[in-house]
This record gives C-alpha cells, sequence and structure tokens, in this order.
C-alpha cells in the first residue's frame, strides 16, 4: 500500500461551552491515499464536519480542546502555527461546503473571489489570475466563462454556483479536496452532475476527495472507502463494496434500510432509526448507540465498543459488541425484508449460540475492547447471550 | 436605475408640498401665538395691528396665502420675509448654512474614526473585559442627553468656564474664511460632543452587524482558502458589516444638515437650527416654514442617496 | 452578566437624573422673560433694600457711575435674547433699550443718578407745562447733530417728525395713542401725516398741544425712546417700507447719540462704534467711556450667565439663571447686582363669572398662599411679597404705603388667611365657605400660564388656593408667546385667571404702572394688557385726574389712591416685587440704569475705575 496523503490519528476535539464540554470528535482515525475518495457519513451531530473543518484548522478559533495527529505529507496540522497552517489552506488542502449560495461572498463578483484564491498563494498578477480564473470556471464546466466570471454569486443557479465553489477550491491544484455536505443542498438532477465532476476532476488531477455526508447514496457512487461515525466515533470502517454489501454495525443496517430503492417490493416498509442523536456533552453510557440500538443487550449499557477488525472482510473494522456471526445474520435478515424485532428475538435472546460464532477472541479485538465481554466469553457464553433488561422472561417477548 | 432615480425625485417634490401643508396648518390651527400681535408691542391700537397684519399678508383666506408663499418658493426660490427680523428668510438661511455643514462634517468625521474602529475591536474582541468596557461606555454615551452633556463639557474643559482650560468656550465660533484657526477651536468641543452618541451608536451597530457578519458562512470559505485573518475581516466581513452603516450615516447626516438644535443652542453656534428654534420662539411663520423644508429636503434627499448607494453596495438589491 | 448589568443600569440612571436636573434648572432662564416688554425702573429714593424680607445687599456690585472710570476700550455685551426693534419709534423691550438709549437721543431720559426724575437729554431744560396742563413747551439743545450720512444739526422740525412716525403703521409703535394725546394725532388709526398738534416756532422749540388735561404724565412719557429726534428728509423714505427700513436695517439709521450702530445680524450680533458727530460737551449727560461695543446674542443663559461670572470684562444683558443666581450670590457677590424690577400679579377677569363678583375675588385673594408665588420664583434673592400694584422703584411706592400697602385684610397674610376667605365667601352668599355657583363659557375657572417656569407652578399655587374654596378649575399651559396673543392678551377668550401676568412700567411714574395694566380706558381687544377686564369708572377717574397733576408730590399722592382702589376692587392678587439680578466680569464697571433695570451702556467702562 503507498503512503497515505492524510492521516488521521485518535484525533479528540472538545469544546468548552457554557453548557459543558462537547465531546465532538472522540478518538477517530483514518487515512486517505492519494488520488482516492473517502466517504465519511453520519446524522447531524456526528463529528463529520468538526474532524475535517479541524484538519484544516479551522476549529482553532473556539475554545477547543484538540488532541492527536493529523499527518499531511509527513507534518502534524494539529500542531502546526497558524501561519504555516495557512499556506496549506486553500493550496494543499481544499475545502467546499454546503450551501454555495451563503458560502461565496455576495457582494463580489466570482471572478474576483477566484482570483483572490490564487492570488494569496501565488503572487502572478492580476491579468493572469484572471485568465486562470476563467480557466477554472471552464474547467467545471461552466458555459460562457468570459462572461460569467464578472457576476455575481446570485447570478447563477444553485448548480452552477456549486461549481464555481469547486472551481475555487481548485485553483491551486489541491492534492486533497475535503467536500462538506456538497450535494446536500441540490436537487437530485444536479447531485449526479456535481458528483460525476467530482469524479471526472479526480481522475484527471489525482486529487483525493474527503466526501462528507449523511446520504450514503452519494458515496456509493464515489467512494473507494467509507468510513460511518455516530456521536463522534468512526464505528464501522470499510470499502465501499463490503459496506454496502456486509455492513457489521446496526447503524449502517439503520442507515441502509432507510434508503429507499427503486427496486425494493412496493410494500415494504423502510425502517427508520428511533430516537434521535445523543447529546455529546452527556453521552450515554456503554455502546453509544445502545439506546436507539433495536438489538441491545444488558451489557451493552456498561461496555465502550472500541474497532475491532471483522473476520474475512480485509480492511473492515466495526465497533460492536454483537458477535460477528450474528451481525450477518441480522443484515441476511434485513436483507431479506425482515423486522428488526423479529430479528432480534431470534438471534440476540436465543438461549444457544454456536460456539465460534460468539465474541471475538479477545486479543483480536482492538485497545481495550470491553474486558467483561472477554471475561464473560471465558466464564460461559450462555450467560451473556441470554441477558436481558429487567427481568422480563424469554417467554415474554411475543408483544411487538 | 436612470428611471428609478427619475420616479424618486418626483416623489421628492410632492413630499416636500405635503411637507410645507401640513407646516401651515399647524401653524394655524394649534394655538400658537398670533405674529402681528407680537410685532405690535403692547396695547397698540387696533389699526395698528390691522396694518401689521395686512402687511405681513394674514388677513387673506389660509389657502390664499399658501398659495402666494408656493408661488415664491416654486418660481422664484424665495421664502419670504421673517415676520420678526424683516429679513429675507432665504438669505437667513444661506448664512447660517456654513456653520451647520462645519458643525455637522467634523462630527461625521471624529464619529467615524472613533466608532468604527471601536466597534471592529469590540467585535473581534467580544466578551472580553475590553468589549464590555467600551460597550458600557457607549451605552452611557448614547444615553447622556447631548444639552446636558455640552454642559458638562463646558463646565469641565472650557478655557473660559472649565475646570480644565483645554477647549474654546461657548459663542467662540468664527467663520471658516474669516479666521481658520479660530474657526477649528470654536468647533473642537461641539464637534465632540455632537459625536459622542452617534460615535457611541455607531460602534454598537458596527459590533453587531460584524459578530453576525463573522458567523456567515462565506468567512469561513474565506479562511478555508488561507486568507490571512485581517484579510477576512477588513475585505470579507467589514464589506458585509458596513453596508447598514453606510445607511444610517446618510441619514444622519441628512437629519443633522437641518440643525443640530441642543448642540447649536449650548455652543451658541449660528446654525440653521438655532434659527429654526428661534422661530418657533417667534411664531414666525416664515422661518419655522423655511427651516422645515430645508430640513425636509435634506433628509429627502439623503434618503434617496442612501437608496442609491445601497443599491451599489448590495448588488443583490439592483434589479428589483 | 447579571450583576454588571445592574451596575451599568444605576448609572445611567445616575446620570439621566443629573440630566433631569441640569435640564430643569436651565430652563429657568432669565428672571424677566416673565414679561416681555420694558420700561423705565428705577428706586424711589430709601430702597436701599430689596424689601422686606431683610436680603443683605452689603457685597453686592457697585453699579453707580464713578467719576474714576476710565475711557476707552471695547465693552463686550453677552445675552441670550436678542433684539426686537433697535428703530427707536418703535423700541419698547428692555434689551432694545440698551441699544437705542446709547444710539440716538430721546428729550429727556432716566440716568443712574437720577432715577425717577427725568434728566433733559436732547431737551435743554424741563419742559413748561400750562396750567391747564394741556400744552407743553420743550427747548432742545444747541449743536446735536446726525451722524454720517444726514451729518446736520438737529432741529425742531426733526423732534416733531419723530412723533410723526410714531403714529404710522410702518414704524409699528405700540404706545404713542395711548402717551401722547395730542391734537390732531390719531388716536385709534394710524397715520403717516404731519400732525397738526405739534408746532416747531423756531428751529430749538417744539409745542405740543394736548387734548386733554395730560401734562404732567406726558412730561413723563417724554423719556421713551419714540421721542428721539429723526431727521425728516431722510427718514420718511425708509419709513415708506412696512416694517420701516430703519427697523430691519437699523444701521441704516442716522444716529445722535454718542455711538453708531457699524453691523447688524438680527438675533446674533450687534457692533457699536463711537457718532463721529456726538459732542460729550453737547450732550452734557452720558459720559460713554467705551469706544466700541461688540454685544453677541442668542448665546444659552446658563453657560452666559458663567461666562460672565468667569471673565473680566463681559456684561450679561439678561438675568442668570436661578441656579447661577444663588451660586453668585454666595461665592461672586462683588460681580452680582439685584435691584428692583416690576411686579407679578395673577389678574382675575371682572367680567365673568365667577370672579365678576367682588367678594369672590376677595376671597379669592385672601385664601392664596402668597409666598409660595416668591418661592417658586426663586425666593429672597428674588424679590418680595407684595401687598399692591405700585411697586419699590417706583415714585409713589412709599405714599402707597410702602411694603405693607393699605392694610385691606385680604392681603395683610402672606401665607394667606382662610379666615379672611370665609369671610368674603359669606358675603358673596356661601356660608360654607365653598363655591357652589355658576362658571362662564368654560364650566369651571380657566387658568392660562406659560409653560416654562415658573408658569406651571404659579397656576398649581391658584389653583391650590382656588380649590380650597371648592371652586372647579382647569389649568391651560402654553407657550408664554401664546398665552399673550391668544388667551390672556385676547379679551375675547375672557380667561378667568392669568397668573403670569407681569408689568415693568414704561417710566418710573405710577401712571406708566398702573394705566395700561388696570384702567378701563386701556382695554384694547388685542394684546390687551388689562387682564383683569377691570373698568371701574372710579379706577378710571382716579389714574385720569392723578395724571393731570403737574405738581410732582400732589401726583404721587392722587397715584397712591388709585392704586388703593384698584386693591379695593381685588382685581388681581399681588404675587411679587421682583428683582432683577445682572452679573459682569471683574475688571469691567457696570453701572446701572435703574429706570430700566438693566445696564446702561452710556455710563459702563470696559476697563473699570482708576
Amino acid at each position: 500500500m503507498s503512503e497515505p496523503l492524510l492521516e488521521v490519528k485518535d484525533l479528540r476535539v472538545r469544546f468548552h461551552t457554557e453548557d459543558g464540554v462537547v465531546h465532538a470528535v472522540d478518538g477517530i482515525s483514518y487515512s486517505i491515499e492519494k488520488g482516492k475518495t473517502l466517504g465519511i457519513v453520519g446524522e447531524s451531530g456526528s463529528g463529520k464536519s468538526v474532524s475535517s473543518l479541524t484538519t484544516l484548522g479551522l476549529t482553532r478559533r473556539f475554545r477547543a480542546s484538540i488532541d492527536g495527529q493529523i499527518l499531511f505529507g509527513g507534518r502534524d496540522l494539529v500542531s502546526m502555527p497558524e501561519d504555516q497552517l495557512r499556506k496549506i489552506r486553500g493550496n494543499d488542502i481544499a475545502m467546499i461546503f454546503q450551501d454555495p449560495l451563503s458560502s461565496l461572498h455576495p457582494f463580489y463578483k466570482v471572478g474576483k473571489q477566484l482570483m483572490e484564491a490564487v492570488l494569496i498563494h501565488r503572487p502572478v498578477g492580476r491579468a493572469a489570475a484572471h485568465a486562470r480564473a476563467v480557466e477554472l470556471l471552464e474547467l467545471v464546466g461552466i458555459p460562457d466563462p468570459k462572461t460569467r466570471v464578472n457576476q455575481f454569486p446570485h447570478e447563477f443557479s444553485g448548480g452552477m454556483r456549486q461549481r464555481v465553489m469547486i472551481a475555487m477550491a481548485l485553483a491551486n491544484e489541491p492534492k486533497l479536496l475535503i467536500a462538506d455536505e456538497p450535494t446536500t443542498a441540490l436537487d437530485v438532477t444536479v447531485q449526479a452532475q456535481i458528483l460525476a465532476l467530482l469524479q471526472d476532476l479526480q481522475q484527471r488531477l489525482g486529487m483525493a476527495i474527503i466526501i462528507i455526508t449523511h446520504d450514503l447514496g452519494v458515496v456509493a457512487e464515489i467512494s473507494d472507502d467509507i468510513a460511518v461515525m455516530y456521536a463522534g466515533r468512526i464505528v464501522e470502517r470499510a470499502d465501499t463494496e463490503s459496506i454496502f454489501t456486509r455492513p457489521q454495525h446496526p447503524y449502517t443496517w439503520g442507515l441502509l434500510k432507510s434508503i429507499p430503492l427503486l427496486t425494493s417490493p412496493r410494500d415494504e416498509e423502510l425502517v427508520p432509526i428511533a430516537g434521535r442523536p445523543p447529546s455529546l456533552i452527556n453521552r450515554p453510557s456503554g455502546c453509544f448507540f445502545h439506546p436507539r440500538c433495536p438489538y441491545v443487550r444488558e451489557e451493552h449499557k456498561r461496555v465502550d465498543p472500541r474497532l475491532a477488525p471483522v473476520p474475512d472482510s480485509p480492511g473492515h473494522s466495526v465497533a460492536c459488541l454483537l458477535s460477528p456471526g450474528v451481525r450477518t445474520q441480522i443484515w441476511q435478515g434485513l436483507e431479506a425484508g425482515r423486522q428488526p424485532e423479529e430479528l432480534r428475538h431470534e438471534y440476540v435472546e436465543a438461549p444457544a449460540v454456536p460456539a465460534g460464532a460468539g465474541v471475538a477472541a479477545p486479543g483480536v479485538a482492538a485497545s481495550g475492547a470491553g474486558v467483561a465481554s472477554s471475561g464473560a466469553a471465558v466464564t460461559g457464553v450462555a450467560t451473556t447471550e441470554v441477558t436481558t433488561t429487567d427481568g422480563a422472561d424469554a417467554g415474554q417477548e411475543d408483544e411487538s | 436605475m436612470g428611471r428609478y432615480i427619475i420616479r424618486r425625485l418626483l416623489w421628492v417634490i410632492v413630499l416636500l408640498i405635503i411637507v410645507s401643508i401640513v407646516t401651515f396648518l399647524i401653524f394655524y390651527l394649534l394655538p400658537s401665538a398670533d405674529p402681528a400681535a407680537l410685532r405690535a408691542g403692547r396695547s397698540p391700537n387696533q389699526q395698528l395691528i390691522a396694518a401689521i397684519r395686512h402687511s405681513l399678508g394674514l388677513d387673506k383666506p389660509l389657502y390664499v396665502q399658501y398659495w402666494r408663499y408656493m408661488k415664491g418658493v416654486i418660481l422664484h426660490f424665495d421664502f419670504g420675509y421673517s415676520y420678526e427680523y424683516s429679513q429675507p428668510v432665504r438669505a437667513m438661511i444661506v448664512q447660517r448654512l456654513p456653520a451647520t455643514i462645519s458643525l455637522t462634517v467634523g462630527a461625521v468625521i471624529i464619529w467615524l474614526a472613533t466608532g468604527l474602529p471601536t466597534g471592529i475591536i469590540s467585535a473581534i474582541r467580544s466578551r472580553t473585559l475590553l468589549d464590555r468596557t467600551t460597550m458600557g461606555g457607549s451605552l452611557l454615551a448614547i444615553s447622556a442627553p447631548v444639552y446636558w452633556l455640552g454642559l458638562v463639557a463646558l463646565y469641565l474643559f472650557a478655557n473660559d468656564i472649565g475646570k480644565v482650560h483645554i477647549f474654546d468656550g461657548a459663542n467662540t465660533y468664527t467663520g471658516l474664511t474669516s479666521n481658520p484657526g479660530r474657526w477649528f477651536g470654536s468647533l473642537l468641543l461641539p464637534w465632540l460632543v455632537l459625536a459622542a452618541s452617534f460615535s457611541a451608536f455607531y460602534a454598537r451597530l458596527l459590533r453587531s452587524n460584524l459578530i453576525d457578519t463573522m458567523s456567515e458562512d462565506y468567512i469561513r470559505t474565506a479562511r478555508a482558502k488561507g486568507l490571512p485573518e485581517r484579510r477576512v475581516i477588513g475585505r470579507h466581513a467589514m464589506r458585509s458589516a458596513i453596508t447598514p452603516i453606510v445607511t444610517v450615516l446618510g441619514l444622519d447626516i441628512g437629519t443633522l444638515m437641518g440643525g443640530a438644535i441642543l448642540v447649536e443652542t449650548v455652543f451658541n453656534i449660528p446654525g440653521v437650527g438655532r434659527l429654526a428654534y428661534d422661530g418657533i420662539q417667534n411664531a414666525d411663520l416664515p422661518i419655522i416654514q423655511g427651516t422645515v423644508l430645508f430640513g425636509a429636503f435634506f433628509i429627502v434627499i439623503a434618503n434617496l442617496i442612501v437608496d442609491i448607494a445601497y443599491a451599489y453596495l448590495d448588488p443583490r438589491v439592483r434589479y428589483s | 452578566m447579571r450583576p454588571f448589568r445592574l451596575t451599568l443600569t444605576l448609572i445611567v440612571a445616575i446620570v439621566c437624573a443629573f440630566a433631569i436636573a441640569a435640564c430643569g434648572s436651565s430652563n429657568k432662564s432669565s428672571s424677566s422673560s416673565g414679561s416681555s416688554s420694558s420700561g423705565g425702573t428705577s428706586s424711589s429714593g430709601g430702597t436701599s433694600s430689596t424689601g422686606s424680607s431683610g436680603l443683605s445687599l452689603a457685597g453686592l456690585a457697585n453699579t453707580k457711575p464713578a467719576s474714576n472710570e476710565t475711557t476707552g476700550g471695547t465693552l463686550h455685551v453677552i445675552s441670550a435674547e436678542g433684539w426686537e426693534h433697535l428703530d427707536p419709534g418703535a423700541s419698547y423691550f428692555q434689551i432694545d433699550y440698551l441699544v437705542v438709549y446709547a444710539t440716538q437721543t430721546p428729550l429727556y431720559e432716566f440716568t443712574p443718578t437720577s432715577p425717577t426724575k427725568p434728566v433733559p437729554l436732547l431737551a435743554a431744560g424741563p419742559p413748561t407745562i400750562s396750567a391747564d396742563a394741556k400744552t407743553v413747551t420743550v427747548h432742545i439743545k444747541h449743536g446735536f447733530r446726525f451722524s454720517p450720512p444726514v451729518n446736520r444739526e438737529v432741529t425742531s422740525k426733526d423732534v416733531a417728525y419723530a412723533f410723526e412716525r410714531m403714529f404710522n403703521s410702518n414704524v409699528q409703535n405700540g404706545y404713542a395713542s395711548g402717551y401722547y394725546p395730542i391734537v390732531g394725532a390719531p388716536t385709534s388709526a394710524t397715520s403717516d401725516k404731519p400732525i397738526s398738534g405739534i408746532t416747531t416756532p423756531d428751529k430749538y422749540t417744539v409745542v405740543f398741544h394736548l387734548t386733554k388735561p395730560f401734562g404732567g404724565t406726558f412730561y413723563q412719557a417724554l423719556t421713551l425712546p419714540g421721542t428721539a429726534a429723526m431727521p425728516a428728509g431722510y427718514a420718511d423714505s425708509f419709513d415708506k417700507s412696512s416694517p420701516s427700513k430703519l427697523d430691519s436695517d437699523p444701521t441704516k439709521q442716522a444716529f445722535t447719540g454718542p455711538y453708531m450702530i457699524q453691523s447688524y445680524q438680527a438675533g446674533r450680533q450687534l457692533v457699536l462704534v463711537r457718532n463721529p458727530n456726538w459732542s460729550r460737551s453737547v450732550d452734557g449727560v452720558r459720559p460713554a467711556y467705551a469706544d466700541k461695543i461688540i454685544w453677541s446674542a442668542g448665546n444659552d443663559p446658563t453657560v452666559a450667565a458663567r461666562q460672565t461670572l468667569a471673565s473680566t470684562n463681559l456684561l450679561m444683558a439678561d438675568g442668570p439663571p436661578n441656579n447661577v443666581l444663588k451660586s453668585a450670590y454666595f461665592h461672586n457677590k462683588s460681580q452680582l447686582s439685584i435691584a428692583p424690577l416690576g411686579m407679578y400679579y395673577a389678574a382675575l377677569n371682572t367680567t365673568v363669572p365667577p370672579f365678576n363678583n367682588i367678594n369672590l375675588r376677595k376671597a379669592a385673594i385672601a385664601a392664596q398662599d402668597r409666598q409660595a408665588y416668591l418661592l417658586a420664583r426663586g425666593g429672597k434673592l428674588v424679590g418680595s411679597v407684595a401687598t399692591h400694584f405700585i411697586y419699590p422703584e417706583v415714585a409713589g411706592f412709599q405714599e402707597s404705603g410702602g411694603f405693607s400697602g393699605f392694610g385691606q385684610d385680604y392681603v395683610s397674610n402672606p401665607a394667606g388667611s382662610m379666615t379672611v376667605a370665609c369671610k368674603y365667601m359669606k358675603l358673596a352668599g356661601y356660608p360654607n365657605c365653598k363655591y357652589t355657583g355658576g362658571y362662564g363659557q368654560y364650566g369651571s375657572v380657566l387658568i392660562v400660564g406659560s409653560n416654562s417656569d415658573p408658569g406651571p407652578q404659579e397656576m398649581q399655587i391658584v389653583q391650590n388656593g382656588l380649590q380650597k374654596l371648592g371652586f372647579k378649575t382647569t389649568i391651560k399651559a402654553v407657550p408664554q408667546q401664546t398665552m399673550y396673543s391668544k388667551f390672556c392678551g385676547y379679551v375675547k377668550a375672557r380667561v378667568n385667571v392669568c397668573p403670569t401676568a407681569g408689568w415693568i412700567e414704561d417710566f418710573p411714574d405710577p401712571y406708566g404702572a398702573l394705566f395700561v395694566p388696570f384702567s378701563g380706558e386701556a382695554i384694547v381687544p388685542v394684546n390687551n394688557s388689562n387682564w383683569a377686564d377691570l373698568n371701574d369708572p372710579k379706577v378710571n377717574k382716579a389714574i385720569d385726574s392723578a395724571a393731570a397733576i403737574t405738581n410732582e408730590s400732589q401726583r404721587l399722592q392722587a397715584f397712591a389712591q388709585a392704586d388703593k382702589q384698584i386693591v379695593d376692587d381685588a382685581a388681581a392678587i399681588p404675587e411679587v416685587w421682583a428683582n432683577n439680578p445682572l452679573v459682569e466680569g471683574t475688571k469691567v464697571k457696570g453701572v446701572l440704569d435703574p429706570s430700566n433695570d438693566d445696564w446702561d451702556l452710556t455710563f459702563s467702562s470696559p476697563m473699570g475705575t482708576s
């Protein structure tokens, strides 16, 4: 494998607010290689934007504690002084944002904003910068660029504006483009165009792209790898194909099952994820996802799972206390159209689980993967698997 | 744009006519004084009052008086003669104009030079001790009545009656052309007093606009482009935050051109505001009418200029 | 942050409290704003104290003329008020007199050393009054000359013209028909024709034929500025405009006084310079020490008063506001002058209910706390409680009983007396001492006064007194000019009580103090000054017959009787005999003209005494 372009190592970002400490990003690690695309998926409040803003040092002005490392070309961006980091922003690493109308300055012509992006990093003179601006507009597929370069952002349509933003980001041929919800504000047909554009540019310019979204459909198209984030953590990471064919985390299942597909049977109900994202100040005990997980067990409320590799799936890790075998079975059930309650009843509360399909071997789990569960594995599988909440017996779940 | 301006100018004329009618009616319908009686002195014989009334044209019906007045204004730009001083109103206003302009321009420069930087610094360092101090101080400056502030300023700093002899005191105004040094010295304290509350207001306004603007998405974009913070604030944030300031500035200048009555009174500056005040005291309708129209004209024109400027500053507004 | 904001609010509140205090006190502009007219003020013999309050005058400025005054220098005068009429024929207000008596020459004037007895100015000596008091002969001095561009000597024809133009409506003179009942002069009309009753037998003699025996009073009225000679061939072209251009542009006048008006900006500035054609030896009265006089008007009264006190060379032509006055009394006594000015009273309309009943009027007066009026105006510094209608500086004050007056029971107690009030209520037919009768067109007692201090307080005091007797009252506060021209001075308005009435005598003879405010003959429909609408034949006759007496002491006795009758008629509530305080710089020597109760610019010297 080649040297990663950007490597995020155990990044933690905490904001100190009047209401308490917000754990926006709680120990995430990922990396991306040159020319590849990484998709980061999650709900609002999952910390996906914060992690990329932190990459560019744009969270420094808030009262934030930033720990960990972000290595770019061997240099750590977290500890880099501001003036050096500024040289990288808009230059080696560029970022585009969600709403291009509010993200472009309404009072300056588009050409001027593009020229500024160029001139701030290269003193080439106005005429050259202007020419470059026109060239950039052409690059992103805006017709009649010579006229349009003198227009204001509000004179462009939504899709065109996002192209302008992309043009601005590309002004200095960045090695990495971070796209934060680039298509969320656009309608579906335009979405497709923008995604196609990004792919095209990536091929031509050889740049890496991190695309951040809540929409799995978007990343399905263009990502090589996907990281699913929840409550500031990465809960599952794999290449795109694995995520879509062999997802291992209940949250990921929820995301996948809530996408309406043209090919689904008409009477098949969507399966939403119940509840709301947790508070990042007072996070749930144990597994962060447990209040919303249909397959929760008593133990999950106490034990905090860590990312662990998934057997038989290279490059695939997940943070979940259910055993891989159970997870696979549940997913197959979901794919077949069965309901979570059914599946829970069948797999999560079943008295006997075949040995080998249970808890992963303690040694293989990533750092500190729930000592208690490994302990339970040693004492007896039965004990771990049978636990239900508050004494209500196995005999009483037909109420669904 | 040209048609828009022409349409607005026509409205200016209509507005001024309405203002003149209202002023006229207020003067006659509310119990003010009888100008003929005021001129005639005590226990005059009745024919004297009648004669004065006739010479002032007060014995004609209201609409005739109004018509004669407006004819004079529109055709000859003649605003009549003051009842009190028997001098042409236009000449009196024109004579007072330089003082009012001097007062206004100087105050504007001072309040922009002090208020804007204060607003910017407070916005950048918002919620720090510095910010709270400046905003608290500005609240005081806005709350202090101008007349009181003028008196206090004189009692503290005037070189004739003040505790510390720094500035020229009241009643020292001379024209710019006759004695530039004295002109400047006599206006320093009035400028400071007049500018005080405006400066505070503009500082607060800019601070809040800037804080709002700084949280806009395009500021984040600017930073993401790698711009130094100085440029982000100076070019991107200020460009947006300054627009309401320009609007308010235009209106304030327009209003002040009608005369800053209180400051002119305390410092005895012979401006248009003082003239208006004297006119009201003396029930001198031509003066009242003239200064009101004059003031209204400036305010209306200021509104127009501000609207045009706003379209220039904010391109989104242009094509509506 | 709560605590911070609370402190801030407190600070703001304190600041505003100061602001209100400052604004409130600075609203009390000069006490002479109570009435807008001028007149002569003088201390009649013996008023060495400012009233029965026993206020100490020791240490106040010496405002009497001195023989060692220095000639030369520029006199700097500041004022809040501007000038109304600088044409001597129209001039009627106190501030205007300072200028007119310095630039023009009436036949007689009152001087700092002769405050109640006219001093011949243009006249060569006292007039000769015929035995029937219907002919008055005046000889004028030789050698008075008009300033450039006229340049020639003043003759009797110029005196005649001065009178003639006073009856010309373009000159806007308000008193001529009242004080100059000359044969051939219009009485209720105006004209611009020569007056047949004025004859000029020779170049220096003027004879006035009067329509009634009025000589003694006519003589006193010859001190008014309208008697200043005006050049016939020159002035009449200006007098054709309305108003006369000699008023709207006073620099055009031909001056006979020690000074000329060099430049004039209405309401703002006036510059007087020496008149090259004036001669001190010919004049014989006015020393005219200053070489130049610069007067700046339109100042804020509080600021101007403080500037004057802090200066060496300023004279303030109007009075300081009360707060500055009090401070000056304690800290700058030697720069302060306090001299009597006029009086204030609350006129009771005698023609409409309820005060068309004399007993109700007496009851109303008795129930008033008249000390409160004095306090409202500023206390002892500002004057003393009045008991009749001839005031301390007017000749005849002593004859009217001085400070205690005639002793009528309803004015004897300055704090009021309900016992006396109830006595008169009973006489009026209200045994319970409460009024239950009808009212005029307003359905209650309408009280109209000025809305600037102390008007509202005075109206309150009147109301309190009346309400004790059960009267229903309505208060209406309006601007001063409105009060004069649309309410109190407008007879048809029939206002019941006008408590901010004030009067400064036109000349310090009792006629000037009593005729216009109390004679039925002086009532005019507009700009009326007889606010009580008093038309008592006894009063009218008393005033007229006193006016006809030439012998001074008999005159004063007769006027005292008229005064008594007016008090007997209970036509007004006597409020305050007021003082006019003035302030000056430390070095300048300001000399007071007691008849005008303001500075006399022809006697004051900018460089003080040697």
